[in-house]
């Protein structure tokens, strides 16, 4: 898709659209990689977006990027047990690496970050209630390159990765629902998401919005399930 | 009565035929309409229906939505297949 570049107040909208959803954690791979998305889109300098997601007996894994070399600068933090992220998810702060070729906290993470083509970095932790869940970071290609805007930006973004963690956990409580209800659950984040990229992408009200997904699913002769889906998950897929 | 209120008497009537017809359920339709997004409880559409509450137009569209993807399911499978269908 070539849709416009996301800008940040526009985000707005699909953050709203996020908030309060009783999400699955069959959509949480989606959303999470919907953020990473936007979150590439929108921090300037961005060169490669992921999220960590640490479980309750401390396994550490990448739960989405948006490139296999964001996976493989996680992955390197987990196997040497340095780096940014997990000094973000132990300090519970915002930790920036300007220089990968001159940091000397992480030397030989940052050494191999430069390797895989990343100059700088900046990880923030994901609050939900009290409790860390894990960190979401941007990495740039340039040394250097994340300021404070991307900083003010990645922590948007952080709330919001937090905010549909811990609306995973309110949905697994709930999970004596009947099938139809869990699929009709499904069917609304869905829509709900494809509302808010729609909102953000086209200037659209929601409203405005979901008359564009049912001329869209009427053109297609197809549910406004099956459209809003397919948006989603291309929106979910797009990289640089 | 003003345009937009036309509009809202011609949907609310149009589901409600579709209702005495028995070409859809309620529930069928709301859940439907549940999973389209819709904020309204089984309740308040049943208001609506009887003209006792109003509803924005995105909640009446969404309705809406979900009442014709009802029907469009029903007629597929009461569809007929010709001897060259597959």
């Amino acid at each position: 898709m070539s849709e416009p570049m996301a800008v940040p107040s526009e985000l707005v909208a699909v953050f709203a659209r996020m908030n309060g959803l009783l999400i699955s954690s069959e959509t949480v791979d989606t959303a999470l990689r919907l953020v990473t998305v936007l979150a590439l889109e929108a921090v300037p300098g961005a060169s490669g977006v992921g999220i960590t997601l640490v479980d309750r007996d401390g396994t550490r894994q990448t739960a989405a990027a948006t490139g296999p070399d964001v996976e493989r600068a996680d992955e390197l933090q987990y196997d040497l047990d340095e780096g940014p992220c997990l000094a973000a998810y132990r300090s519970r702060t915002m930790v920036r690496v300007d220089d990968t070729a001159t940091d000397r906290r992480w030397p030989r993470w940052a050494a191999r970050a430069q390797d895989i083509g990343f100059g700088s970095a900046l990880s923030t932790p994901l609050v939900a209630g009290d409790v860390v869940v894990g960190v979401i970071k941007v990495y740039a290609a340039e040394p250097g390159a994340l300021g404070d805007r991307a900083a003010y930006l990645l922590g948007l973004f952080s709330v919001q990765a937090a905010l549909l963690l811990a609306n995973v956990q309110a949905y697994d409580a709930s999970e004596r629902l009947s099938e139809g209800l869990k699929d009709a659950l499904r069917a609304r984040e869905l829509g709900a998401l494809a509302r808010g990229i729609l909102m953000s992408s086209r200037g659209l009200d929601e409203a405005g919005a979901f008359a564009e997904l049912v001329s869209m699913a009427n053109q297609e002769h197809r549910p406004v399930e099956s459209v809003a889906r397919a948006l989603v998950e291309s929106t979910a897929r797009r990289e640089r | 009565m003003s345009e937009p209120e036309d509009r809202a008497e011609l949907q609310r009537r149009a589901l409600a035929a579709a209702l005495a017809r028995k070409a859809v359920t309620l529930s069928s339709v709301w859940l439907r309409y549940f999973s389209l997004g819709g904020e309204a409880d089984e309740l308040e559409v049943e208001g609506w229906l009887q003209g006792l509450v109003q509803l924005p137009a995105m909640q009446r569209d969404m309705l809406a939505q979900a009442v014709n993807e009802r029907l469009d399911e029903l007629a597929e499978a009461l569809r007929v297949p010709s001897s060259r269908e597959p």
